[in-house]
């Protein structure tokens, strides 16, 4: 969808290009982090795209057509482009800021009106509320939500932004950031996008482009890849020594819980339950309700304390639960606060699905250790 | 201090003796209103014709860099050139009265229009400029969408300074023919002292005018979107 091909830009001036001999691509629906130090030349290479900076040689691809040979308006026009400082129109309303390029390309106005009102409502501001208002009426976050309906106006198929989150409070950051990737799951945009940030950049992109200073490629890879086998000392470097804890972010407690494992009833004797403990070689046992609700767990030790009492009695709370929707990050944390090797999961309706142990969340880690340590 | 008392005392009838020749029966209001439109018709066609040269010009030295500093510089030196010496320099090319008038107060309006342009413009957020282009508008729209509605209040700025100083400098126009404020202030000034009312008429009129036109900019620029309410 977006491709570059040899693509160098030397600033007038400079010895050194800012973006050496750069091939990459960016495969269609895909949301391709662009990453490195200050003086990379990320930024240089995004606004190749859109051609607000002419490359001195190479050529760019966009939806296969060169971008060099078509007209810089008319192609701008089919990208959308977020930046960091937003830049909002202040003397124009909110309606008038997401219809400029509506507007331009000559949209009736009744399309528009319904398109401005569709669109405040995907970036979740209510239009009636906001379709009036001055840029300046809004705060910081509401400001980027309508940068990002403004780029969205005439669903161009590819969009660039320049660290769009980047000027945000850091709460309001992670909720756009969650809301822009839900968005995108239903949207499937080509999306190129510019961060300093790692952790920003593992968690929005399905790809993440890492450049050394220079403009030099260093990897282009999924996150997974990115942070279990980095290409060289650089890239390990940038992604920084706890990129094993980073992985946890990417893996979802749902994908490697267990799900096989042997459970107690609340009205099974303390004989049975001792039985499969010991069958099982364990020293302990969730016990769940006839619908599978979890109501606490019982120890070996307890049991063989009390064997005559039964398993009602000698019941003991959960203090820390997880939903398979959560990440292993999460989840290492919530067992790290409460001091516990393991975890059950829930589901909105607190049936037991599954467990998590510290084993799984430390295998994940190990598994991103067999790379290149840098001296 | 009895020699200041008497001074301030002069002051206030003067003040009064000017609005009395503003009335019927005391005064002569015909003359009056002739001047006041003289004086009107002359700062009007100043600005017109200085607002149409300075914007374009502004507008041409944020393009052009290289041309910034000697169209400013030119504009300050005319800037310089005392008034009586403009209208001085003038005669002898466009003769007496209304032309040289307005002539002479459209150079001097120059300077603080074109420098204000100029500084508008520069001063708008680089962000939105590039945000502008970013979604492929034009160079023209994001000149007359963009750059100059945002550029608005400093213009304005600089075209009000121009009107209180045009006010003031059309009196001067009188000495050579152009029939404004000023008539009355000279003939008061050639009485020797007797018609200190016609002096005192002719100021207020100034006065009144550079009031009016400064209420009327402001509104202006309150009616400007988007901008804080000040």
């Amino acid at each position: 969808m977006i491709h570059f091909n040899n693509v160098t830009k030397t600033y007038p001036g400079a010895v050194k290009p800012s973006v050496d001999n750069l091939t990459m691509s960016v495969p269609e629906g895909e949301t391709c982090v662009v990453i490195g130090p200050s003086g990379c030349g990320k930024t240089t290479t995004m606004k190749m795209v859109n051609r607000l900076i002419e490359p001195t040689a190479g050529e760019i691809y966009v939806t296969g057509r060169n971008v060099l040979k078509q007209d810089p308006v008319e192609l701008r026009r089919n990208i959308g482009y977020v930046i960091q400082q937003i830049g909002l129109f202040p003397h124009f309303t909110i309606r008038n800021n997401i219809a400029v390029v509506p507007k331009m390309i000559g949209w009736k106005k009744s399309r528009i009106d319904r398109r401005v009102d569709e669109l405040l409502e995907i970036v979740g501001l209510e239009p009636a509320r906001f379709r009036d208002s001055y840029p300046r009426q809004l705060s910081g976050g509401q400001r980027q939500r309508v940068g990002v309906a403004r780029a969205l106006a005439t669903d161009p198929p590819v969009m660039l932004m320049d660290e769009p989150f980047g000027a945000i409070d850091p709460i309001t950051r992670d909720r756009l950031q969650n809301e822009f990737l839900r968005l995108q799951k239903q949207m499937k945009k080509t999306i190129m996008f510019v961060t300093h940030d790692i952790d920003e950049a593992i968690k929005m992109g399905t790809l993440v482009c890492i450049l050394q200073v220079g403009g030099k490629l260093q990897q282009l890879d999924t996150p997974v890849n990115i942070l279990s086998s980095p290409a060289n000392s650089f890239v390990a470097d940038f992604v920084g020594s706890d990129r094993g804890l980073k992985k946890l972010t990417l893996v979802q407690v749902g994908e490697v819980m267990k799900t096989n494992f042997p459970v107690g009833r609340h009205d099974e004797t303390s004989s049975e339950i001792l039985r499969r403990m010991r069958e099982s070689d364990l020293d302990s046992l969730f016990i769940v309700d006839e619908i599978g609700k979890l109501t606490g767990y019982v120890t070996l030790k307890a049991i063989q304390k009390q064997p005559q009492k039964n398993i009602s009695q000698i019941l003991q709370g959960i203090i820390a639960t997880i939903e398979a929707e959560a990440t292993m990050k999460d989840a290492f944390s919530q067992m790290l606060s409460y001091g516990v090797r393991y975890l059950p999961v829930l589901d909105k309706r607190s049936k037991l699905v599954g467990m998590v142990t510290s084993d799984d969340a430390q295998r994940l880690v190990e598994q991103t250790n067999k790379v290149p340590i840098s001296a | 201090m009895a020699d200041f008392l008497q001074d301030l005392i002069d002051f206030f009838i003067a003040f009064k003796d000017g609005i009395l020749y503003y009335l019927p029966g005391t005064g002569q209001p015909e003359r009056v209103l002739e001047f006041l439109w003289g004086h009107l018709l002359i700062i009007l066609v100043t600005m017109l014709l200085a607002i149409s040269i300075s914007v374009p010009l502004g507008i041409l030295i944020t393009r052009v860099r290289s041309l910034y500093d000697p169209i400013i510089k030119f504009a300050a030196m005319l800037y310089t050139v005392p008034s009586l010496a403009m209208f001085g320099i003038l005669i002898p090319f466009v003769g007496i009265g209304f032309t040289p008038a307005v002539i002479a107060l459209t150079l001097y309006s120059l300077l603080a229009i074109i420098r204000n342009t100029a500084v508008g413009i520069n001063g708008v957020d680089p962000a939105i400029i590039e945000s502008a282009k970013g979604m492929g508008m034009k160079n023209s729209q994001i000149l007359l969408q963009v750059e100059l509605p945002l550029a608005l209040p400093v213009v304005l700025a600089g075209i009000r300074i121009a009107i209180v100083s045009t006010i003031s400098l059309a009196t001067l126009a009188s000495y050579f023919g152009a029939d404004s404020l000023g008539n009355l202030i000279f003939e008061g000034i050639s009485a020797g002292g007797t018609r200190n009312d016609k002096i005192a008429a002719g100021a207020i009129g100034a006065t009144f005018l550079a009031i009016i036109f400064d209420y009327l900019i402001s509104r202006i620029e309150r009616s400007l979107p988007g901008i804080a309410h000040k």
